[in-house]
């Protein structure tokens, strides 16, 4: 008899350890992953501010190297009508140093792929230029886009879309300054309710 | 009849014993798992503040490139801009390396660049 009593207090004791450890157990790994997508989440957006930095970066260089070409076009007294062809030739090494930038300041494990596309603006768009840098004066406009995309989230791309246009004084303005998140993972057969 | 509620009881404290150390077992994993999400969690939680100060002083320093930069300390974050100026022909384009430190760890690093042109200038 006593043998018996003391064999289901033992099992009850067990079970309600059982229990325990059990609801432990779940709350440990809701904890666990909450965390983990939390740490995640925080590396996400770190990654993804660097990556705007980045762009911003190679865009202002291009800048610098274009405010230099037009410094030097106007010392050799280039004239103003030569401009777009004499722009559309150098473009290429225009934003090289660009690509240099953002190669300099990205950690390599960190971007999969970064691309730099300029060409210049043709009339149409030239004069479909809005705010007021696009004016008389306007001699021509070059669009630059920057783009990266990121090996740890791998299902986006950021571009920085930068419209320039020259003037006849051998200056520039920014017209357009625009950064776009493309999401590159083509989610949109996934359906929460088939009902 | 006393040999058997002897027997008994040496039975039950093996028992106890075996629970009582699986307990433990258990106890130990389950609040090692709980110490270790709440590194993650404090982790997480250290580099979005960091992230944070890291576009202040990125956008604070597109807005004004050539001004001098003290470190500046922030829930318990330092927060450091070094600025390298190249010189350019019409202009110069600034270089910043802001770093948040928590104490001498380097918990984000942000590099940027911005050009100031002399027409912008006036």
């Amino acid at each position: 008899m006593a043998r018996r009593i003391a064999n289901v207090r033992m099992g009850a004791i067990g079970l309600l350890m059982l229990v325990i450890v059990l609801c432990l157990a779940v709350l440990a790994s809701l904890v666990a992953v909450t965390a983990h997508s939390g740490r995640v989440m925080a590396e996400r957006h770190a990654s993804a501010v660097n990556a705007a930095a980045m762009t911003e970066a190679a865009a202002q260089a291009f800048l610098s190297e274009l405010d230099s070409w037009l410094a030097r076009a106007q010392a050799e007294r280039m004239p103003v009508t030569r401009l777009p062809q004499a722009l559309e030739g150098d473009l290429a090494s225009l934003v090289e140093p660009s690509r240099s930038v953002s190669q300099a300041l990205s950690p390599e494990d960190a971007l999969a792929g970064y691309d730099v596309q300029a060409r210049m603006l043709d009339l149409e768009e030239l004069a479909g230029a809005h705010g007021d840098e696009a004016d008389g004066a306007t001699r021509c406009g070059i669009a630059v886009s920057f783009s990266e995309e990121a090996l740890s989230e791998g299902a986006e791309r950021r571009t920085l879309d930068v419209v320039v246009v020259v003037h006849d004084d051998y200056t520039y303005g920014l017209v357009d300054w625009k950064t776009t998140t493309e999401w590159l993972d083509s989610t949109t057969d996934t359906k929460l309710w088939e009902g | 009849m006393e040999r058997s509620k002897g027997s008994a009881r040496f039975v039950g404290s093996i028992e106890a014993m075996l629970y009582a150390f699986f307990f433990v077992i258990a106890l130990a994993i389950v609040g090692s798992l709980f110490a270790v999400s709440l590194r993650a969690s404090d982790d997480a939680v250290r580099l979005e503040r960091a992230v944070e100060l890291a576009s202040d002083a990125a956008a604070a320093f597109a807005l004004d490139p050539s001004a001098e930069r003290e470190p500046a300390f922030e829930g318990g974050l330092t927060v450091d801009c070094a600025i390298e100026d190249e010189l350019k022909p019409f202009g110069h384009l600034y270089h910043a390396t802001i770093r948040v430190l928590d104490g001498d760890a380097v918990v984000y690093e942000l590099k940027t660049a911005r050009y100031a042109s002399v027409w912008e200038d006036g």
